[in-house]
């Protein structure tokens, strides 16, 4: 049984990512062929042509006119999926439509509608304003990762492991022994978890980038709104340097990490990553430093979570492990997860409402949450 | 979609309260000890020793959820 949530968006590439060319990308099982048309927009159809099932996005097949024609037979398709051209043969059969998927380019990440094409709402896309924002600098990257996605859910609600998996790079002593904060907004759909260090240790990561020497008041809060998006407000500052009492917060450095967790297949990922700052907005050094640093941040979790993956691969059903105090956010994501896996089944399948947390039984309440 | 804007200051060891919805569930991890304290939405609150058993008494709410009375 899948272990992957339809009927919800996730971030299918980088804007960047995508251009006139063919492009090819398998989303929660599915593979997707992209391009973006003459007009500008992505378009994403199913990267299997309705014949004999060969790739669109593979060789000989090509791009002509807004319009891919399967390199095998000929079968021709337009942006929106339906099949212009059969070879030897003037009628089109009523079937021969490639699966158009809903998309939305937004916050510099091309969104995907995985399910019901009917239920997609574009207002439920998460934001994260500062991926596009002239008032930031951003570097980004993404990163195969050959391990299930929830394994990437649970490395990052839970950021203790970087006092040891990343140390000397953005992990210090404090940050695995700093109490946290969690709240978890269930009609919402938000897991936050809170971490704030008043006098800690300056990991290089932000010693180089910031040019802060001493020891620091840092701030990790962490966003998540399951299943896809991931984002991390660090607040960096001299040790004892607070916001203002009017909210302003100049004397301050601000990072936000970003992180889509897209599932590739049952058992790989797609690990996109972001940082942006709102500091040294021009200082090419400063963004090749965070976007090479980063980059080997997220490579030593993918080399353990590939391990992992292994390991656990190999495991049989139902092996133990044991969750403590650092998971409670972590715990909070994986049932949140869970419940949007049996809501995504179909009826028949899915989990009755009766066994559902109290809150989600409530009358459905806007998703946009209200933060302070 | 959310709208996020700077925290209040204020103690950094207790963390402040960032979501404001109907039914959000807070979790302290209380300073100097290995407790947590977990408060529903309903006002009902509990201390625990692992994150499972916590869980799992939040999400039962209205269960085992007695609100604290109310003092004059």
């Amino acid at each position: 049984m899948s272990t992957i949530p339809r009927n919800q968006w996730y971030v299918a590439a980088w804007g960047r990512e995508i251009g006139a060319d063919l492009f090819a990308r398998t989303i929660c099982n599915e593979p997707i062929l992209f391009w973006r048309t003459r007009a500008g927009a992505v378009t994403a159809l199913s990267d299997r042509c309705v014949h004999r099932r060969f790739p669109l996005s593979q060789a000989p097949s090509r791009l002509v006119d807004d319009q891919v024609v399967c390199g095998y037979h000929g079968f021709t398709y337009g942006a929106d999926g339906g099949c212009t051209v059969v070879p030897g043969q003037t009628r089109v059969p009523r079937t021969a439509k490639l699966t158009r998927y809903p998309v939305v380019e937004q916050d510099a990440c091309v969104w995907i509608w995985i399910g019901d094409p009917a239920k997609a709402d574009a207002t439920r896309i998460p934001r994260a304003p500062w991926l596009d924002s002239p008032d930031w600098t951003t570097v980004n990257g993404m990163e195969p990762l050959q391990a299930r996605f929830g394994l990437l859910l649970d490395n990052l609600l839970d950021l203790s492991h970087e006092t040891y998996l990343h140390a000397g790079y953005i992990g210090t002593p404090e940050v695995a022994a700093t109490p946290i904060t969690t709240e978890v907004d269930e009609d919402a759909g938000i897991v936050y978890v809170s971490r704030r260090m008043a006098d800690a240790e300056c990991p290089s990561f932000y010693a180089d980038s910031t040019g802060i020497r001493g020891r620091i008041t840092r701030w990790q809060d962490i966003e998540f709104t399951p299943p896809c998006l991931y984002k991390l407000h660090s607040r960096i500052a001299p040790a004892g340097v607070l916001p203002r009492e009017d909210g302003s917060d100049p004397d301050a450095f601000h990072v936000e990490v970003v992180y889509a967790i897209t599932p590739e297949t049952e058992h790989s990922t797609h690990d996109f990553w972001s940082v942006s700052r709102d500091f040294a907005r021009d200082d090419d050094t400063v963004s090749e430093f965070l976007a090479t640093n980063n980059r080997t941040v997220v490579l030593q979790d993918v080399a353990a979570l590939n391990v992992l993956e292994q390991v656990i691969a190999s495991e049989p059903a139902g092996y133990q492990e044991l969750s403590i105090n650092i998971d409670t956010g972590g715990l909070a994501a994986r049932r949140m997860i869970a419940r949007m896996v049996a809501d995504g089944r179909p009826a028949d399948a899915a989990q009755p409402a009766a066994t559902r947390p109290a809150a989600r039984q409530a009358e459905p309440a806007a998703r946009q949450a209200v933060l302070r | 979609m959310s709208d996020v804007v700077t925290s209040p200051p204020g103690d950094v060891g207790r963390n402040p309260p960032v979501l404001q919805g109907q039914h959000v569930y807070r979790v302290h991890w209380a300073l100097g000890t290995d407790r947590l304290h977990a408060m529903c939405f309903c006002g009902a609150d509990r201390e625990f020793e692992e994150p499972i058993e916590l869980w799992n008494w939040l999400h039962a709410h209205p269960e085992g959820h007695r609100p604290p009375a109310v003092t004059r």
